[in-house]
């Protein structure tokens, strides 16, 4: 039914081409006036009707010979038309292409300089190797051509026949001739050249910037249309000024560059800016202020893609200093028309700027923002109070009021919102929260427990809410309606929280941990639980004391992750005025290309989500426990590759060492059946890489190894598996991977990542059983 | 260096200009954006606007939604963003320039005067010229006018969106056809725009004040003649530098020129000599935050009856603070009500043509809209409510903010005026029309109850 119809659709596109191919056929040459009172020829409508059915995406290529014959004639509209048809249908049809060459040859000659050009352009945009000797020499005559719009068409010609066949260009005797077109008299053509001499020059950085060519061009600024200062000012980026006077003319020859109004003009001097004051200390502070003004001016447009991409360019200016924006927090509030998009960035900007002083009216603002219809902007509002208040002292109360008031109107998101930001003050400030907890039981129906908040629900109301009469009944009640909460956060929280709430409220409690253990260990339950649900009810069993002393300590060290802007900012600074800054933390350099070609790369996964696997908390809570480390992100790369050469080396010259065993025994089911490739699909899933594998006797042996992304550090793995004794022997190596004196607090770290990765390890190869159900 | 440019109308997913001037991009990126925003609509809502920037498969989008079209930009290279936004605009206002009007069906019947001009804006990616008076040598197409009856439907678009129906009687091309050129042509229109923002603690304070200004002009005068414009004296320049106490006068934080205005008599008279292109152009743009006289304010009073908990009564006063010969042709104030809120009902017995007042029980909210508003006069509301259960403790802090539109026309809310303007236009008779306007109009004016 459906092909039918297709074929119909078909048949009807042919009939309707070949109709067109009949009418430029018969159609005169003479100028007549339509109906609107316009003068045109009879082909020109046919020729545009062609293009449209072209840009439907039906193939014309059938009337290439017709339409270049249309291309020869005074009419320019219909000549235009007839070009860019045969632009785009050339590569289609190469072998019919000889027939234009007699058309171009005409009009290249022509005495209009505009259909000299558009014959140049056309001519070269075919993307045709056989024609590139007849294209460079037209090219050549144009790069001298009288009038400066072929100049500058031959120009961008030039870049299209490099990237056609770069070696043709090369040979020829343009480049020479390209460097003396940059004095040319017309702006125009001089930043063409530059783009030009960019292109060839690509594998080298670019054109080179001398002193001469720098202030030639700083000299000639003003002449050059608003994007080609763009390109000129972007080209300049590179010269390195030799005194720190010469530092301040150029500052000053581009200062009312920053008052432009085209804001990629002012961004591009924004950085020209920011990179000529990195060598002098003294004078980067009042750079910063220079520059500031110009950007707060663009927050005030209407254009919001503009504005987003200045909130993202600030908030990189204000991870370099603090003091920048303080007092300008006024400009980051919301306006009532903005896109959510310009909302949610202004909101992380404050969350930057927020000082002592300003700290309330910012949170007093943002409070507004909660109970409108947007929820997002209801969240991200409420984790930019909970982010200020964490940041600055003496705030915490205030937030607090704030949340308790918002916590009375009953509404769902707002709730759960909270809740999660109240576990994280939790850490901070335990007495001042905890005596807010006694509205918990009053709201907790409210919370979606399935959202991230359940567990914070859970964590609040029995580490520090564990006096309010009603928190047994609450956990109680959950656990006779366990199905209806299947997400492992939440049920690893609850084990937890019940444990928690049992050791200090015994009596009323002990009922329901039973249960509550039964139904986690029985064997549908996901693995995670199982084991956490053991490890508990044993941990209870052999010595409770030290359960109570584990459970008092259970706030461990806060979420936040550190000060790792510290270590990125730099590289932000030279993302500055590129798309890249507004792909924020994830970019990658492979989003873009440095040189043209195919396109076939997928790296859209990786950017929108990147596979990197957490330790659960809970792991770390124990070595936290043991060893008074504090929590350390482990993350293996997903892209590491070594060759075994490296391997062998490393394994050789790595000093940690590790070997021990692991029983898969506790699993009844016989492992027999299980394949190399199951189990090392097991190991890639988890970034674990397989160097080698094989079997040998009554062993299946695998070389596995892994780094981890925040140390760096490389773990190198023997792994022996025998299925019918059920036994792993594993030998592990760990180290860095350059070589060389290990530092003292390196050291540390390999010790403490050895833990991390013998129990990764351990869980993954415990998993193993799994695979035969 | 742009890979594609194209032009997609949403509704109902047609590409209604494509031009790839790279070819190293695949040719169905319109597809691919359009899945995108709508799987962003699936996972994130309506309400949710999608960023503007995109990465799929390794071709960058970048796009801005003018007039319900979507104007986008395809790139591998990391190019500067500002650079793609700052032309996909300017695309949009030569497109106007140029055929009049930006509409789906102008597009459709102006392609090839559009391709026509992508071709010289852009070549291989590299932008090469958006000046006005250089395309218009290079364009040889005529512009084909848009049918009466769609004019109307478009400009009924705009007048639901107040603020933007700026300036319809200019909607003409800037190039005619041939034979249609007359003296008529020789015209001039500059718009002085001072668009605010403002909002008022629930206290009545005044939380924050910004004026964004913006000189506009239109120009259809031949030849690019030399226009001198001056504003007020006592206009202080920079916040920072100029202030002591014998200075008084109306304190620019920052202002910038387009490149066609030589300001360098403007730092000592506040005068500007401007080559205006032909089209459309904005020459200046200034941004006010400190002593701004808000033209508004606004008195809300919200009453609760102990013994009917699912009872409000909201009051609302607003008091134009404007010249008495000033008024304000149409006001709206919206104001969000709380999420249990079942029914409304409007209290005011002298409801004249004057006033208006809908409730939108989906998304809670009453407008109320105030016709012909003179300065110095006051006008004032009072809206019973009913929830469905009784209002919470805290039900006003779902109640509001309250935001108001409006269209001050004849005013400047900073009192800067043009005070000197001269067109100097060399061989013509007939002096040229010139039309100076005022007009302030609402940006963000919100006050919390």
């Amino acid at each position: 039914m459906s092909s039918g119809r297709v074929s119909f659709l078909d048949q009807l596109q042919n009939r309707e081409v070949t109709e067109l191919g009949l009418r430029l056929k018969e159609a005169s040459e003479n100028v007549t006036i339509n109906h609107t009172g316009i003068q045109q020829t009879a082909k020109r409508p046919i020729i545009k009707k062609v293009l449209e059915t072209m840009t439907a995406g039906i193939d014309v290529s059938s009337l290439f010979g017709d339409v270049i014959k249309a291309a020869s004639t005074k009419d320019l509209v219909q000549k235009k038309l007839a070009y860019m048809y045969i632009s785009t249908q050339a590569e289609q049809n190469a072998d019919l292409v000889i027939l234009a060459i007699n058309t171009f040859q005409n009009d290249l000659q022509d005495e209009n300089p505009f259909v000299r050009g558009l014959a140049l352009r056309t001519l070269c945009s075919m993307r045709l190797i056989d024609y590139v000797p007849y294209m460079l020499e037209s090219l050549s005559h144009a790069l001298i051509d009288s009038s400066a719009y072929v100049r500058k068409t031959a120009l961008i010609s030039c870049i299209k026949l490099f990237n056609l066949s770069p070696k043709h260009v090369l040979d020829a005797p343009l480049v020479d001739q390209l460097y003396n077109t940059l004095r040319d008299r017309d702006p125009e053509v001089v930043a063409n050249c530059i783009v030009a001499l960019n292109r060839i020059f690509l594998s080298e950085g670019g054109m080179t910037v001398d002193t001469n060519i720098a202030h030639y061009l700083l000299q000639r600024l003003h002449e050059f249309n608003e994007w080609h200062q763009c390109l000129v000012l972007d080209t300049l980026i590179r010269y390195k000024p030799s005194s720190e006077d010469e530092i301040f003319d150029i500052m000053n020859l581009l200062d009312d560059r920053l008052k432009h109004h085209n804001s990629g003009v002012q961004l591009t001097t924004v950085k020209i800016f920011i990179k000529l004051a990195e060598g002098i200390y003294d004078i980067q502070e009042d750079v910063y202020k220079r520059i500031k003004s110009p950007m707060l001016t663009l927050l005030t447009l209407t254009s919001p893609e503009i504005v987003y991409s200045c909130l993202e360019h600030i908030i990189v200016l204000m991870n370099q200093s603090h003091q920048l924006f303080r007092e300008d927090y006024k400009y980051f509030y919301r306006r009532i028309k903005e896109p959510s998009f310009v909302t949610l960035k202004k909101l992380e900007v404050l969350e930057g700027i927020a000082t002592k002083i300003s700290s309330k009216e910012i949170i007093n603002e943002i409070s507004g923002y909660i109970t409108g219809t947007d929820k997002v902007i209801a969240q991200k509002s409420i984790e930019s109070i909970a982010k200020i208040s964490f940041r600055i002292e003496n705030v915490l109360s205030y937030s607090l009021e704030v949340f308790m008031k918002l916590l009375e109107t009953g509404i769902d998101i707002i709730i759960s919102s909270i809740i999660t930001a109240l576990e994280e003050f939790m850490n901070e400030s335990p007495e001042k929260v905890g005596s807010l907890l006694s509205v918990l039981p009053s709201v907790w129906t409210s919370i979606d427990l399935s959202s991230q908040a359940g567990p914070a629900f859970l964590n609040l109301l029995t580490t520090v809410g564990y006096e309010i009469s009603e928190a047994p009944y609450i956990l109680e009640s959950l656990i006779d309606d366990l199905e209806s909460y299947p997400a492992t956060s939440f049920r690893l929280q609850l084990l937890n929280s019940t444990v928690t709430l049992f050791l200090h409220r015994p009596a009323e409690c002990r009922g329901m941990l039973a249960k509550l253990f039964k139904y986690s260990m029985e064997p549908y339950e996901s693995l995670d639980i199982r084991e956490r649900a053991l490890f508990l009810y044993r941990l209870l069993q052999k010595d409770i004391k030290k359960a109570q002393e584990i459970f008092k300590h259970q706030r461990y060290a806060s979420k936040k992750n550190g000060n790792n802007n510290f270590k990125t900012r730099d590289k932000h600074l030279t993302k500055f005025n590129t798309i890249s800054l507004l792909y924020g933390k994830h970019s990658e350099q492979t989003l873009f290309e440095q040189t043209p070609g195919n396109f076939s790369k997928r790296n859209d996964d990786q950017f929108f989500s990147s596979p990197t696997h957490h330790i659960s908390e809970f792991d770390e809570l124990i070595s936290l426990q043991s060893q008074n480390v504090v929590k350390d992100e482990f993350t293996l790369s997903s892209t590491v590759s070594i060759e075994a050469k490296k391997f062998k080396a490393c394994w050789e010259n790595f000093t940690e060492s590790h070997e021990f065993e692991i029983s898969l025994l506790d699993s009844s089911a016989s492992l027999i059946s299980l394949t190399l490739d199951d189990i090392e699909s097991v190991f890639e899933e988890n970034m674990m890489m397989i160097m080698a594998s094989g079997s040998s006797g009554d062993y299946l042996k695998f070389f596995l190894y892994a780094q981890e992304i925040n140390s760096n550090i490389l773990m190198l793995c023997e792994l022996k598996l025998n299925l019918n004794l059920k036994l792993a022997k594993i030998n592990l190596r760990i180290g860095y991977e350059a070589y060389g004196i290990i530092h003292e607090d390196q050291k540390m770290n390999l010790s403490k990542y050895s833990e991390y990765f013998i129990q990764y390890l351990t869980r993954y190869v415990k998993e193993l059983s799994n695979l035969v159900k | 260096m742009i890979s594609q440019f194209f032009i997609l109308s949403p509704q109902r997913g047609d590409t209604l200009i494509f031009r790839d001037y790279r070819h190293d991009t695949p040719r169905d990126v319109p597809d691919l954006l359009l899945d995108k925003l709508k799987t962003w609509q699936k996972n994130h809502g309506a309400e949710l606007d999608p960023p503007p920037i995109f990465n799929v498969d390794g071709v960058n989008f970048l796009f801005t939604n003018i007039q319900g079209l979507y104007f986008v930009c395809t790139t591998k290279f990391n190019v500067s963003p500002f650079m793609i936004y700052e032309l996909l605009g300017r695309i949009a206002t030569l497109i106007k320039d140029f055929c009049g009007i930006l509409s789906e069906e102008c597009l459709r019947l102006n392609s090839s005067l559009v391709y026509e001009l992508l071709d010289e804006i852009i070549d291989y990616g590299y932008v090469q010229t958006t000046l006005t008076d250089q395309l218009k040598s290079y364009v040889y197409e005529d512009p084909v006018p848009v049918k009466r009856e769609n004019i109307i439907i478009n400009s009924l678009a705009k007048l639901k969106a107040p603020g933007t129906n700026l300036g319809s009687s200019r909607n003409r091309p800037i190039v005619h056809s041939r034979d249609e050129r007359s003296s008529k042509q020789n015209e001039v229109y500059i718009d002085m725009i001072e668009q605010l923002v403002a909002s008022f603690a629930s206290n009545g304070m005044t939380v924050r004040a910004e004026i964004n200004g913006s000189i506009q002009i239109k120009s259809y005068l031949q030849g690019n003649p030399e226009i001198r414009l001056g504003l007020n004296s006592n206009i202080v320049l920079g916040r920072d530098k100029d202030i002591s106490s014998d200075k008084y006068g109306i304190v620019f934080d920052d202002y910038k020129f387009h490149d066609s205005v030589d300001p360098t008599d403007f730092n000592e008279y506040r005068r500007m000599v401007i080559f205006p292109p032909e089209g459309e152009t904005t020459i200046m743009n200034y941004r006010i935050s400190s002593d701004v006289s808000l033209p508004f304010r606004i008195f809300p009073i919200l009453l609760r009856d102990p013994r009917c908990p699912n009872r409000m009564d909201i009051t609302i006063k607003i008091r134009a603070d404007i010249p008495e010969d000033k008024f304000v042709s149409k006001c709206t104030l919206t104001v969000p009500l709380p999420r249990v809120t079942q029914s409304v009902s409007n209290e005011n017995t002298d409801d004249s043509n004057e006033q208006s007042f809908q409730y939108d029980n989906r998304i809670k909210n009453i407008i109320w809209t105030i016709n012909n508003l003179k300065g110095g006069t006051e006008q004032s509301i009072k809206v019973k409510i009913t929830g469905a259960t009784s209002f919470s403790a805290v039900a006003e802090l779902e109640i509001g903010p309250i935001s108001l539109e409006f269209d001050i026309p004849n005013y400047t809310c900073s009192n800067i005026q043009i005070r000197k303007l001269k067109v100097y236009e060399k061989n013509k008779s007939i002096p040229p029309q010139r039309w100076v306007r005022y007009f302030t109009i609402s940006e963000s004016y919100i006050c919390r109850v």
